[in-house]
């Protein structure tokens, strides 16, 4: 009788610590993804009535497998990114969403989340204001810029850019004169 | 004993002596005798303002504002630059020459940019007078240099008239009225920060930027020292200084150091920062990294 | 024996213009000189220092370099008083108050190249203590300001006591005198380690920041200050009635030799050192001996000046060869002129070279800086040309107060002294009483030897 009722506590207090242990493993994971961003976004939305993807893409049958799938058609693309093909982000049943390496849509708003999903680091930077510029006060309201406001998500390369003038070598008089 | 001649000689002398140095004194521009920042009154540095605003104002044809804001409480300024996202494109350069007035001819350029090759940190093999088609360049990686702001600077230790020195907010500051250009301080910076005024800096009326402070973008004169303050006129009312907000990529970051929350403290926590000649213990607020 | 009394008046300014031809054509060459060089400094004054050829990455050029070298011909003046006075060396006694006018002379050239330096001259205020701002003690130029100051006071303080000692036909009252001796002596080695920590104290240029630089600033100076005053004695011997023994000049060309030897062997041990370890220090040692990635103006100057010096320091080993005089003036020319080259351009400067970031560029002076450069050096002959030729009637007896009911040299109490120290400033005879004064007949001054 005893042996049985101690059997069921110690049943009873280690379910409910394995329980705790889980919910707290997961109560941080939600608290960090649902930590504020330091700084705003821009409230920029992709305007799915302006380009309305599903209209077309509802009809079509879905070309899986192929990397040049959908290139013909989408000729203002140009797509160089690593390994990837088409459909690994774009969602294959509802074109006007994205899809996360892990099976989850996402909205263009917030693709960082399945940029995040590859570049983890940079994300992690980035939730931080470490990476990509900031714009607003540093000791005020901050600005930060979303993923596709800095880099072409097709093809993305390193910025390159037109270097100013150099300075005026020392060897020479200053003087335009 | 003394005659009556040599009475009336030595008090003539005397006389014209008095009268000619009172004339002399009246041709003194006002403003010759005045005191160093740190030791004027009130009244002396609001005539002092009012003089300069209307000088340059006369000067560039528009309205110039000097201010003299003072350091906020608990800040402590610190830049961050991202070694792997600069990419030599000098826009940092550019913009800190219009925000903060300098010399057109002779130009005069608060930040450095050095081109060095890939696997090694020697300032030697570094050049400063790279020109290409476009930048980043094949092998190389790009080091902007400007005043660290360091912790314990050399520049200030060295001026004999002390006319440089650190601020609460930690910026290294120069009242360029008091400096009399000996250039004790450009030998003693081992950054090569500081730059001096070789001759009269011409600089045009239309690309003046009228918003000037005391201690920072105002214009400047033949003989006097001037460097990098982090855009002090900015960063003082809340701003970025023009650098980090013309950088394309966002190398470079910029906050309060004893602000936790700050990027540059989550940057100092996660990265591997160093700063340059280390060696030197200047400890500069200036840091950099490879992300 | 009567009670009247011979007074002879000292009229300074009148003295000046007492001198044959070669004394006029000399001062019409300097005066020459001096113009050309204000002429210059004005343009520099209007336009600024960018008609000299010094830019950011280095900053300082031939103006520092000749200060840098110049203090230290002004420290070497103690290489005369400590054997006319702490050994009493006769020979070197007489020549004590040349030493001590080349030194003020020397410190005037030093303090006009600071001004002439200096971006804004207008705001020479800001360095004067409590009506300025003077940054004593942390800022080594500020301790640079005072000592010189009060080395140039004392090199005029001290050959005007002694002068006034000689007028008056007296020793020297050692009460007073030796402190000052002492003092000089201290002072004279403290402005030259001064200055080398002005240099030696910034980390930022590694050709400076050693330990050496200040034994060998002292070195170099010891051997160039007997160079220059060897040749100076023998121009004063020749041309004035100063008397002179040639036993001075050989002791001081003993003092030259020591002091060349350890200031080739501090020059050695630096060039060792950074040579044999390759480090990036050996970069502006290098640049100067061999050249930096195409930069080699300076190269053959550098290699000469060394040299010259070696050859001269093994040539002064041989007694019979240093006491030949005609030979003796050219080793001091050489090793001025080689200490010139190596401390005040190579060493100082150059020192910036390469820069703080790394950057080599090479400094060349222009003209307008060559100009006010010779100028300056011009003004300090000047004022010691004018100094020696107050000092001579003195010195050779012309002028002395003499008593005619007493020939011994004894302290004068009721004869009156008339004297106009315009020239020579500072009372020196600060322990003696207040003289009244007395008309007294005035005998004209004996005429110099026409040249």
């Amino acid at each position: 009788m005893v042996l049985r009722s101690r059997f069921i506590t110690v049943y009873f207090w280690g379910t409910a610590v394995i329980f705790l242990f889980f919910a707290a493993i997961s109560a941080n994971s939600f608290a960090q993804s649902s930590l504020p961003l330091p700084f705003q976004l821009s409230a920029r939305e992709r305007n799915p009535e302006a380009f309305p993807c599903q209209d077309c893409h509802q009809d079509l049958p879905t070309k899986n497998g192929d990397d040049k799938a959908g290139l013909e058609e989408h000729t203002q693309v140009s797509f160089k990114h690593g390994g990837l093909r088409c459909l690994d982000c774009h969602d294959s049943e509802d074109r006007d969403t994205l899809r996360t390496v892990g099976q989850r849509r996402v909205s263009f708003s917030n693709m960082e989340e399945m940029c995040g999903g590859c570049h983890a680091a940079d994300y992690r930077d980035w939730k931080q204001g470490i990476h990509g510029k900031l714009l607003g006060s540093w000791n005020g309201a901050q600005w930060g810029l979303r993923c596709m406001e800095c880099h072409d998500v097709h093809k993305p390369k390193p910025m390159t850019l037109r270097p100013e003038p150099p300075p005026h070598p020392r060897t020479e008089a200053h003087r335009s004169q | 004993m003394i005659t009556r001649r040599e009475f009336i000689e030595k008090s003539a002398l005397g006389a014209s002596l008095l009268t000619l140095s009172s004339l002399i004194s009246g041709c003194i521009p006002e403003g010759f005798f005045k005191n160093p920042l740190q030791k004027m009154s009130k009244e002396e540095l609001n005539r002092t303002i009012q003089r300069m605003e209307a000088t340059y104002s006369r000067k560039f044809s528009k309205e110039v504002t000097v201010k003299t804001t003072p350091a906020q409480q608990d800040v402590l300024f610190g830049m961050v630059l991202n070694l792997s996202k600069c990419i030599g494109c000098r826009r940092c350069v550019q913009a800190c020459i219009k925000e903060n007035n300098q010399s057109r001819d002779p130009q005069i350029a608060w930040i450095d940019v050095l081109e060095m090759k890939h696997g090694s940190m020697d300032l030697e093999k570094g050049d400063r007078y790279y020109q290409h088609e476009s930048v980043p360049a094949e092998g190389c990686f790009y080091l902007p240099i400007q005043c660290q702001q360091c912790q314990d600077p050399p520049c200030v230790k060295v001026c004999p008239v002390k006319a440089t020195w650190k601020e609460p907010d930690g910026v290294i500051v120069i009242d360029y009225d008091w400096c009399i250009g000996c250039r004790y301080c450009l030998a003693a910076c081992p950054y090569n920060a500081r730059k001096y005024n070789w001759s009269n800096p011409s600089l045009p009326a239309k690309e003046m930027n009228p918003q000037v402070h005391y201690l920072g973008n105002r214009p400047r004169d033949k003989g006097e020292v001037e460097k990098c303050t982090f855009c002090i006129h900015r960063t003082r009312e809340g701003k970025y200084p023009a650098c980090v907000e013309a950088c394309p990529t966002g190398a470079r970051k910029f906050g309060n150091l004893l602000d936790r929350e700050s990027v540059v403290r989550k940057i100092l926590a996660e990265k591997n920062i160093f700063v340059l000649k280390p060696e030197l213990n200047v400890y500069p607020r200036f840091y950099y990294y490879f992300g | 024996m009567t009670d009247q009394v011979d007074k002879k008046s000292l009229k300074f300014f009148p003295l000046l213009f007492e001198g044959g031809i070669g004394y006029y054509l000399w001062l019409s060459v300097l005066g020459i000189v001096i113009a050309s060089g204000a002429l210059a400094y004005f343009f520099q004054f209007r336009d600024g220092l960018i008609i000299t050829g010094m830019r950011d990455p280095f900053p300082w050029g031939l103006y520092i370099g000749n200060f840098a070298f110049l203090v230290g011909i002004a420290a070497a003046a103690i290489l005369v008083l400590i054997p006319a006075y702490l050994y009493h060396y006769q020979p070197l006694k007489e020549v004590c108050i040349i030493g001590e006018f080349l030194a003020a002379s020397s410190i005037i050239m030093c303090l006009c190249f600071v001004v002439i330096d200096l971006g804004r001259p207008d705001r020479w205020l800001h360095i004067i203590p409590f009506i300025g701002q003077l940054h004593f003690p942390q800022s080594m130029m500020a301790w640079d300001c005072l000592v010189l100051w009060g080395y140039l006071l004392l090199n005029l303080i001290i050959p005007s006591y002694i002068l006034r000692c000689k007028y008056q036909g007296r020793q020297p009252s050692t009460r007073l005198f030796m402190p000052l001796v002492y003092l000089a002596i201290v002072w004279a080695i403290s402005i030259h380690v001064v200055t080398a920590f002005i240099y030696s104290s910034l980390s930022s240029v590694p050709s400076w920041h050693q330990a050496v630089l200040a034994p060998r600033f002292l070195a170099s100076a010891f051997a160039a200050g007997p160079a220059i005053l060897i040749l100076a004695i023998q121009v004063i011997g020749r041309y004035t009635r100063w008397p002179i023994e040639k036993k001075a000049l050989y002791k001081l060309s003993e003092i030259m030799t020591v002091a060349l030897f350890f200031n080739l062997l501090m020059l050695g041990a630096e060039i060792f050192v950074e040579s044999y370890a390759q480090s990036s220090h050996f970069v502006h040692r290098q640049y100067l001996l061999f050249g930096l990635h195409g930069h080699n103006a300076y190269v053959g100057l550098t290699w000469i000046a060394i040299a010259v010096q070696m050859s001269v320091l093994v040539l002064l080993l041989f007694p019979k060869l240093r006491c030949n005089l005609k030979l003796l003036n050219l080793f001091c020319g050489g090793i001025f002129a080689g200490i010139w080259v190596e401390k005040g351009i190579g060493l100082i400067a150059l020192g910036c070279v390469p820069s703080s970031i790394g950057e080599i560029f090479e400094y060349h002076p222009t003209l307008p800086e060559i100009t006010i450069t010779m100028a300056v050096w011009a003004i300090g002959l000047l004022i010691f040309t004018l100094l020696i030729r107050l000092a001579i009637p003195i010195v050779v007896g012309d002028v002395r107060v003499s008593h005619s009911h007493d020939q011994s040299e004894k302290k004068p109490k009721t004869e009156e002294v008339e004297v106009k120290e315009d020239a020579a400033k500072g009372e020196a005879a600060k322990g003696e009483a207040k003289q009244e004064a007395k008309q007294e007949e005035v005998k004209p001054l004996p005429k110099l030897p026409q040249q």
